[in-house]
């Protein structure tokens, strides 16, 4: 057993990632479609999926197809759209029984895999456009998911943080697209789109299992077949990467009828997981609030019991950052501070011993128990696409305990608070 | 030290009971980076009234105590005890459920270390006044976190609605009038009632030797006298069969209206492989008839009621039960007339063998896909342990399920007399 993925280019632009283990009960496999973030393909990317899986050209009705992978024991299809930096990547995910643990069964990964080729590459069609019936229902149901958006008030208030902190690039849209290009958007024109996200995205397809990686090769060159490349290729799409702005912080406030306010401190930290200050960066992240152990938490939790939750967060390919915490209405102003001399004590390397071993250990300890958990081992391998390094976990665990206190903050003075968001209260409420 | 081996998971599953009253349970998982460690007690959020066994008493806390305890014992005379663990490399945390609180940690090194935390510090609670005091802002703000939660006002409400005594009707975390009423006095009250070893299991998971882990446990129990301790006596009221009220609704800042319907069960008491058994035929009987690959699923989507967020489950415990069925809808009005009907008419018809079997299958699988995570396993074992039931008793109680008795489970539960409908609209 190899300690790590097994890389094969099966065609430019299409990779697979294999990785044999022993230790689970199932096999996995995730497919990526990297498309750039753009407001014209937004919005179609979150909804194409949405379609596929109501039906393909051999089970064309949903039952038939959720009755299908019921018999191949219980063979567990998903789908999302992740958004990691500019890069809008939609994602299909099979995972079934390993045949050692089904009496008399053989080949499950085979026919899952038959299954989930099916349902990405040969959909139920009318005409020259995807089945009307359920181009329709998707749609409704995307501008529904898209709204809910409004039901979760801690996700609401990120998202409307990173919106205005990034108006203007693509980091601002929203991963599920936005409720007004539906109309827009026909089953032709859908299906179109479905033909340019299978002829130019870049794919990376993740199969991990007690599996060999040639055959698994073999399998999947025989089973997933792809249209070939249009002539621009496949081509990972680039990210827009800003550092401080320069200007002061922008306050937004949005008001609604809610019992708790969530506080948002947008930054941008210009750094990503291609820089040389990845690593202290992820630390500097750890020591301000990544954990409970973390000064935020420490701070506007248990010292000044101002919340239940606060934390902060980093995304490494556009290169931005967020403290966040849910509280008082009343406590604005002061969680706010609290949370800036957090961000500054790191900055100017106030770091106690323990803060940096405790965090070195922490994201140590979460790099190594991400091979124990198949998502978090395909995230992991996503991040190396992303990178363009070849960093194995061992090679991440050491560069974590070799980052210093002086790198950490050298890191952290590159956190430069961009967006203040609050979701207040309407005004007049108790 | 008892060990059991299920061939078709290929685990072995050692477990022990201590003299003092304790149950160990080990699950080795080898190659496995990372280990586990949990101490759960049988204490959740409806024990709030029972006798004290000092005593004789009988006495009632504040709603909320369990969790509010769970909180608390995370704060040592020598200062937090997750920061300890953070310096272990551990990751710790805890929960509270309507019938249990576990403690746990997982970590990659220092597993015996970890450990000894873990086990010294469930049995040294130590309380002031005023870090009661400061635990309640915490808690406070995390009950309106829920407040702002639809999904979780959602199921509260129609647990509101399905009982008329039951604690189960009253929130995990309590209210924020309630937590203030907690002292440090009836903490130490509640926590000596129990958090005895009799009332408590230890779970283990990981590349581990089971006897090193019994041998370890087994001493750091040892440093405390714990008398022995009869069962705890958890007084319930009685509660009808019948719900409290047909229809509670709520307003929130949501984008549609949020549907929820449940099934107040009428057999409670039971446990074990019986509980087990009913738990998965309930679950199965629910995707049949309601799941993706049924008639009725198709029409309530293609009709624009459901959409891929709706879902449903069975909560099976000894001393109550329900199941649901819920999800965002246009229409929640025409969504519950609809489901009734199906409902009814898989009542008169019963669901068919092969739809059962295909499902049964189904379950197989994910039962298999569950013990792939180390911490939705000890979820299981966790949770089974208080119900008597083993992890591994899953698939063979799974594969011996008949579709007969399905059908006689369907007579019995979905009936509508024992419904009740939440429903949160937009404000």
């Amino acid at each position: 057993m190899t300690a790590d993925f097994t890389r094969y280019d099966l065609a430019d632009g299409v990779h697979l990632h294999v990785q044999p283990t022993a230790k689970f009960k199932t096999n996995i496999v995730y497919v990526y479609f990297h498309m750039p973030l753009a407001s014209d393909t937004v919005t179609p990317d979150a909804l194409l999926p949405m379609v596929l899986a109501r039906g393909s050209a051999s089970y064309p009705t949903t039952a038939q197809l959720a009755r299908h992978l019921d018999e191949l024991y219980g063979a567990s299809f998903g789908f999302d759209v992740s958004r990691r930096g500019e890069v809008h990547s939609i994602v299909f995910t099979l995972e079934v029984a390993a045949d050692q643990h089904i009496p008399g069964e053989r080949g499950l990964l085979k026919r899952g895999l038959q299954t989930l080729t099916e349902i990405i590459t040969r959909p139920a069609l009318e005409g020259d456009g995807f089945k009307r019936s359920y181009f329709d229902q998707e749609a409704v149901n995307l501008k529904q998911t898209i709204e809910s958006l409004v039901n979760d008030k801690r996700r609401l208030a990120m998202v409307r943080c990173t919106a205005e902190m990034c108006a203007g690039e693509p980091f601002e849209l929203y991963r599920l697209g936005r409720t007004e290009d539906l109309a827009q958007i026909t089953p032709q024109s859908l299906r179109a789109h479905h033909e340019r996200v299978l002829r130019s995205a870049p794919v990376d397809i993740f199969v991990i299992g007690n599996v060999e990686p040639e055959e698994i090769r073999d399998l999947v060159c025989s089973t997933f077949t792809l249209p070939e490349a249009g002539p621009e290729g496949r081509r990972m799409p680039n990210t827009l990467v800003k550092g401080a702005s320069g200007r002061e912080p922008r306050l937004v406030e949005d008001r609604m009828d809610v019992n708790q306010g969530v506080l948002v401190i947008g930054f941008r930290t210009g750094l990503t997981l291609r820089d040389e200050l990845y690593f202290p960066m992820l630390v500097a992240n750890g020591v301000l609030g990544g954990f409970p152990h973390s000064k935020l938490f420490q701070q506007v939790r248990e010292k000044h019991s101002l919340a239940y939750y606060a934390y902060s967060s980093l995304e490494t390919v556009k290169g931005v950052g967020f403290m966040y915490a849910g509280i008082e209405f009343a406590d604005r102003e002061r969680c706010q501070e609290i949370m800036l001399q957090q961000l500054e004590a790191v900055q100017k390397g106030q770091i106690t011993d323990e803060e940096l071993e405790t965090t070195i250990r922490t994201l140590a300890n979460d790099m190594l128990a991400a091979a124990d958990n198949p998502g978090a081992m395909a995230d992991l391998a996503v991040d190396r696409v992303f990178s363009g390094r070849e960093l194995s976990v061992e090679d991440r665990v050491r560069a974590f305990r070799q980052v210093t206190k002086e790198q950490v903050a050298e890191a952290a003075r590159h956190f430069a608070v961009d967006t203040i968001y609050f979701l207040n209260r309407k005004e007049g409420g108790a | 030290m008892e060990k059991h081996y299920d061939p078709l998971l290929n685990d072995t599953l050692y477990t022990a009971r201590l003299e003092n009253g304790l149950t160990v349970a080990i699950l080795p998982k080898p190659g496995y980076k990372q280990s586990t460690g949990r101490i759960a007690i049988h204490y959740g959020s409806v024990d709030s009234r029972f006798i004290d066994p000092r005593s004789g008493q009988e006495v009632e806390v504040p709603a909320g105590i369990a969790h509010f305890l769970e909180h608390k014992l995370f704060e040592s005379e020598e200062g937090n005890v997750s920061d300890r663990f953070s310096e272990l490399g551990a990751e710790s945390n805890a929960y509270t459920t309507y019938t249990h609180t576990v403690y746990y940690f997982n970590t990659t090194e220092n597993f015996d270390e970890a450990l000894t935390l873990l086990l010294d510090f469930v049995q040294e609670p130590w309380f002031t006044d005023e870090s009661v005091a400061k635990e309640q802002g915490i808690i406070e703000q995390e009950i309106r976190m829920y407040l702002d939660d639809p999904g979780w006002r959602s199921n509260a409400n129609l647990l509101e609605a399905l009982y008329v005594h039951h604690p189960v009707k009253i929130d995990i975390a309590g209210t924020v009038e309630s937590i203030r009423q907690i002292t440090k006095e009836t903490l130490y009250l509640c926590h000596q009632t129990f958090y005895h070893p009799s009332n408590m299991v230890a779970f283990v998971a990981g590349d581990l030797d089971p006897d090193h882990v019994v041998d370890l446990v087994q001493e750091r129990f040892a440093r405390h006298r714990y008398e022995p301790q009869g069962e705890i006596r958890r007084l319930l009221p009685d509660e009808p069969g019948t719900v409290k009220e047909r229809y509670r609704t709520q307003q929130l800042v949501v984008s549609q209206p949020i549907f929820r319907i449940g099934f107040k069960e009428q057999q409670v008491g039971v446990k074990g492989r019986e509980l087990l058994e009913r738990d998965l035929l309930t679950a199965i009987l629910m995707d049949v008839i309601c799941g993706r690959g049924s008639a009725l699923y198709t029409q309530l989507y293609e009709a624009g009621l459901i959409d891929h967020r709706f879902g449903f489950s069975y909560n099976p415990e000894i001393t109550y039960g329900f199941s649901y069925f819920a999800g965002p809808s246009r229409d929640p009005g025409e969504l519950e007339a609809r489901l009734l009907d199906g409902l009814a008419e898989a009542r008169e018809q019963g669901i068919r063998e092969e739809d059962f079997l295909r499902v049964r299958n189904k379950t197989m699988g994910r039962i298999i896909s569950m013990m792939n995570d180390i911490d939705t396993l000890s979820y299981m074992c966790v949770d089974g342990t208080f119900k008597d039931i083993s992890l591994f008793d899953y698939i063979p109680v799974a594969q011996q399920l008949t579709v007969e008795a399905a059908n006689q489970r369907l007579r019995i539960h979905f009936l509508p007399e024992y419904a009740a409908v939440s429903i949160i609209y937009p404000k």
